[in-house]
């Protein structure tokens, strides 16, 4: 597996400027047909709500049955039931190898989940990590659901799991109906590089289960990192990816050595994101060209790139001016996210005029940067009245599954388009 | 290598400090090609970061086949713009090809660079001469020009693609229907034919101007041509600066004869 590292960005500086922008295109191919070591741990939340409506754990129990059927022989496994602890549910302890055997066991220790007790998020990400030692050199990934929120544990111990957790496993997270708090999964799925998403009706899980797991086995390497190298004296802003989801990963640098950092990427499979990194540097004079940053993929012993990002200083507006379009294009998405979660919360809050504002400024940006899926969210919850200036009323009537779509995919983003 | 600036290592994989970030000076900076019977100097000048012109000059079966392209700086990739025209052309031409297919070739090369910012193709000047002993066949699109200095005649073979200083006439992706201009030119007598980008005939009030510099160093191209940046560095050096320098009848031609 090899990774490709393209840089697009403005390099051109008027005098005295510091901010160094650019977008790094990371596109990892060649995936070889001998599968990666594999660990999966599936977390089913069985606090006593998920009994109402019953139908809700039936769905949960047919998905993580998909899930199971979804694994590759030989994939390292366990399902853990999560209420105010957490117990494995199969096998009795670490993981175990998915076989005919161990998927037709498993599938029958799932159908006999009762609900039953309450939620301690905090606590069954724990025991997934407990169940994943032994597997550091394996892909180890994680799918957890839930229908609500983290009632029956301090907020301080959800935080220091997720810093224990942190590079231990990837963890994809899912909220089914509506009782569930947004912000706090995607706490978690940040926390762990892994994606969030509402299931709002439980009909929808079953697919879901089988899309996740699929995905995870689709990926090749682990644990790969970012190394970000920028000159003496320069300042990283911030390093975000940008694609397909917005995931700030400023907080995670590790320093690994003179001038340079490691951030967490997470598992690769063959597929392609794109990272915003901004640098701030020590100006040179005009006419002079500085290597603003560095960036390589490293993947095990492996290392690939590097992109280079770069800053000229010129007198000369007509290159100083342009804008990257790949920069301009993330940077209106991230404004995107911003203004939409910004835009949700003031409308909870019944502050409507702000809320208003901001959805109105969502509307705009997701027509100019053509994020169709992210429009047709913001459609429900707001009546367009012009997407060009951004002038919305918001529905006197929002369904709360809704408003929570938009919130909970408020940091996808549209790729830029190349021509 | 240590760095210019602030005196650290350098990195010998991309020429930039390793400390301070700074970029070294690249082998494009000033370029000489001394092929005895012609040659060809580019220099980045004193105000450019970069040089973003580029030449190309090679001599095969007694005939001496020249190129040199001007990167539009307003466009992006200027420096490979220029270096793709350029070498894409000389092996047309050193392999026989007429000009039209050398020009043909270039524009391919430029063309195919990646398109960065909208509306902004990497694009190029283009200028060539093929010297044989007794004619030469100039091809050019844009404002990149050749001369003719004989004995007594001065005059600018080319015409240029240019309002101004705006370009009329490119290569590269957004470049159109490129139909590159060309004309063969049958000295009368001995001379030179100089090939050069604007950083040079922007000093230049006139064809004579150029030939009261050329004249005096007829048999020693690579003089003349270092003579001639030289000037247009002393006159600012706000642009690149390329200039080549062929003599016809050549002299190692002449030399070579009892």
């Amino acid at each position: 597996m090899s990774f490709q590292v393209d840089v697009y960005q403005n390099e051109y500086l008027p005098a005295g400027a510091r901010e160094v922008n650019a977008i790094v295109t990371v596109t990892a191919s060649g995936v070889t047909s001998t599968p990666t070591a594999a660990a999966e741990v599936i977390i089913i939340d069985c606090s006593g709500s998920m009994e109402y409506p019953r139908a809700k754990l039936v769905a949960a129990q047919q998905a993580t049955c998909a899930a199971i059927d979804a694994l590759r022989d030989g994939v390292a496994f366990a399902v853990v039931a999560g209420t105010d602890t957490a117990s494995t549910v199969y096998p009795s302890g670490g993981l175990v190898a998915a076989s005919q055997r161990t998927r037709r066991e498993a599938k029958a220790a799932v159908q006999r989940l009762r609900a039953g007790g309450g939620t301690a998020i905090g606590s069954w990400l724990s025991l997934a990590s407990t169940l994943f030692r032994g597997h550091e050199d394996a892909l180890r990934h994680a799918i957890l659901l839930t229908d609500g929120r983290n009632e029956h544990e301090k907020p301080a111990h959800l935080d220091q799991v997720l810093a224990e957790c942190e590079g231990r496993f990837v963890c994809d997270c899912r909220g089914v109906g509506t009782d569930w708090e947004v912000a706090e999964l995607r706490k978690v799925s940040t926390a762990l590089l892994g994606t969030v998403d509402i299931v709002a009706d439980p009909a929808g899980l079953e697919a879901d289960f089988r899309a996740m797991t699929a995905e995870a086995m689709g990926k090749a390497v682990a644990d790969v990192q970012l190394r970000l190298w920028t000159p003496q004296g320069a300042k990283v802003k911030f390093v975000k990816q940008v694609a397909p989801s917005m995931v700030d990963l400023t907080d995670k640098r590790a320093d690994t050595g003179p001038r340079h950092g490691d951030y967490p990427t997470g598992s690769w499979g063959s597929e392609s994101r794109d990272y915003h990194v901004c640098v701030e540097v020590n100006p040179a004079s005009i006419g002079d060209v500085m290597l603003a940053g560095r960036v390589s993929l490293l993947a095990g012993d492996e290392v690939f790139g590097p992109g280079m990002i770069k800053a000229v200083w010129t007198d000369d507006e007509a290159l100083s001016t342009r804008m990257s379009k790949e920069v301009a294009h993330y940077t209106g998405q991230a404004e995107l996210a911003g203004v939409i979660q910004e835009g949700m919360l003031a409308r909870r809050d019944g502050d409507l005029e702000r809320a208003t504002a901001k959805l109105g400024r969502a509307v705009k940006l997701a027509a100019e940067s053509g994020n169709a899926d992210t429009a047709a969210l913001l459609a429900k919850v707001v009546d367009v009245v012009d997407p060009v200036t951004g002038t919305v009323r918001l529905k006197a009537k929002v369904a709360e599954a809704d408003a929570m779509t938009l919130d909970t995919r408020s940091t996808k983003t549209s790729r830029v388009r190349r021509g | 290598m240590t760095c210019t600036g602030c005196g650290s290592a350098v990195a010998p994989s991309d020429n930039f400090c390793e400390t301070c970030g700074l970029g070294q000076p690249t082998g494009r900076d000033h370029v000489e090609i001394d092929l005895g019977v012609a040659a060809g100097v580019s220099d980045r000048g004193l105000v450019h970061h970069r040089n973003e012109d580029a030449l190309a000059l090679r001599a095969a079966d007694n005939a001496v086949f020249a190129v040199v392209s001007d990167g539009v700086s307003t466009a992006d990739l200027a420096d490979e713009a220029s270096l793709a025209a350029v070498d894409a052309a000389i092996d047309v031409l050193v392999a026989g090809g007429p000009t039209v297919k050398a020009v043909a070739a270039a524009n391919s090369a430029v063309a195919e660079l990646p398109i960065r910012y909208d509306d902004t193709a990497p694009s190029c000047t283009y200028v060539s001469a093929a010297i044989t002993a007794d004619e030469v066949t100039i091809g050019w699109v844009g404002d990149s020009r050749a001369y003719w200095i004989g004995a007594e005649e001065a005059l600018v073979l080319t015409v240029d693609d240019a309002h101004g200083h705006a370009l009329t006439a490119w290569l590269g992706a957004d470049a159109g229907e490129v139909e590159p201009h060309i004309t063969t030119y049958y000295p009368a007598g001995p001379g030179v034919v100089v090939l050069c980008s604007d950083g040079l005939w922007n000093y230049l009030g006139s064809a004579d101007e150029l030939a009261d510099r050329v004249r005096p160093l007829a048999s020693q191209p690579r003089t003349a041509a270092t003579e001639l940046v030289r000037f247009a560095i002393g006159r600012g050096g706000h642009d690149n600066v390329t200039v080549v320098v062929a003599p016809l009848p050549s002299t190692s031609t002449r030399s070579d004869r009892p």
